[in-house]
């Protein structure tokens, strides 16, 4: 009983975590949303008996991209995805 | 902006549009899922039927590295391909140096995980044999030590010479071509292994693969090619042009 409401709310969370790394306007909270969303979802592979999905989920899929995702942001001027969205517009 | 009266509508825009997408994808692999009958057993059996023959005890690593070695060939040339646009769009990005370190906490923090990172890959590199673990979970716990050394701006990719770091990345891949192509050779069919050999050649597939993803993984974050200094090559040029 506590297992699956466990379960229930990891999915939830999982869910909830998804649609705001999609939706966030910031793009630092997104990334850091989305390492969220990675290290949660290990959960989810080790609750489906994966272990080995678990490990490649947090070593590469939270951590390493990540990584990969912040240091992309730092070389990126704007930070919001309006402020690049409008600029891509006005290079048109 | 003569033609475009109509504003431009991105999916962006209509985040709700996107969320039903979404919940019927999801009950799409719901129903596929509950509907009884529509799943086939899987191949579990037939993997644990010839489980004993692939040399090692893990089911999940004799599926990557004996039944379906193929799937991990080409999942290392595509790192290697990463690697290679990365440093063939080093002139598209800024090539601004790193910000200084933070300092002495990360100093004291890679002091502490390096070590341990680098015994927890080993350990997983070992562990894939028999239970969780593998080339890429190694690899990718490689690959953070060497980010963690990146970003306390330590230049280990510029000291390297360019050759070991070329080599370093290319040696799975092309370990694994020697592998797949000896079977050949031997009038076997690509990428088999003996049964007597199948053991010790997927350990050695797995370290090189480990070693190589670790080090594309710590390139593809430095994000550029590495610096070389040009002196020596201009050098050899300068003694030709002298003789």
């Amino acid at each position: 009983m506590v297992v699956t409401a466990f379960d229930m709310l990891l999915c939830l969370t999982l869910v909830w975590l998804a649609w705001h790394v999609l939706a966030s306007r910031d793009l630092f909270r997104a990334v850091v949303l989305f390492i969220s969303f990675g290290m949660l979802m290990a959960l989810g592979w080790v609750r489906l008996r994966a272990p080995d999905l678990a490990l490649a989920e947090a070593a590469i899929g939270s951590g390493l991209t990540g990584a990969l995702f912040l240091s992309a942001l730092r070389k990126l001027a704007g930070t919001t995805k309006e402020k690049r969205r409008l600029d891509r517009d006005e290079e048109r | 902006m003569v033609n475009s009266g109509r504003k431009r509508v991105s999916p962006a825009h209509r985040p709700w549009l996107l969320l039903v997408l979404l919940l019927l994808f999801f009950a799409a692999l719901a129903w596929v899922y509950l509907v009884p009958g529509s799943v086939p057993g899987g191949l579990a059996r037939q993997v644990d039927a010839s489980l004993v023959a692939s040399g090692v005890s893990s089911r999940v690593t004799a599926v990557l590295l004996n039944f379906r070695a193929y799937d991990t060939l080409l999942e290392c040339f595509i790192l290697l391909l990463g690697v290679m646009v990365v440093w063939s769009l080093r002139s598209a990005g800024t090539t601004e140096p790193r910000q200084p370190a933070v300092g002495a906490i990360l100093a004291a923090l890679e002091r502490l995980l390096l070590p341990l990172m680098i015994l927890v890959a080993g350990y997983l590199l070992w562990a894939g044999s028999s239970q969780a673990g593998g080339a890429f979970q190694a690899g990718a716990i490689l690959g953070g030590a060497g980010v963690l050394l990146l970003l306390d701006s330590s230049p280990f990719l510029d000291i390297l010479p360019k050759k070991a770091l070329v080599w370093g990345i290319t040696l799975a891949p092309l370990f694994f071509l020697a592998v797949g192509v000896a079977a050949l050779t031997q009038g076997r069919p690509f990428l088999t292994y003996r049964f007597q050999e199948a053991s010790l050649v997927i350990v050695a597939l797995e370290v090189a693969a480990a070693f190589s993803i670790g080090l594309c993984l710590a390139t593809l974050f430095a994000g550029r090619l590495p610096e070389y200094e040009s002196e020596p090559a201009q050098d050899k040029f300068a003694a030709k042009r002298g003789e």
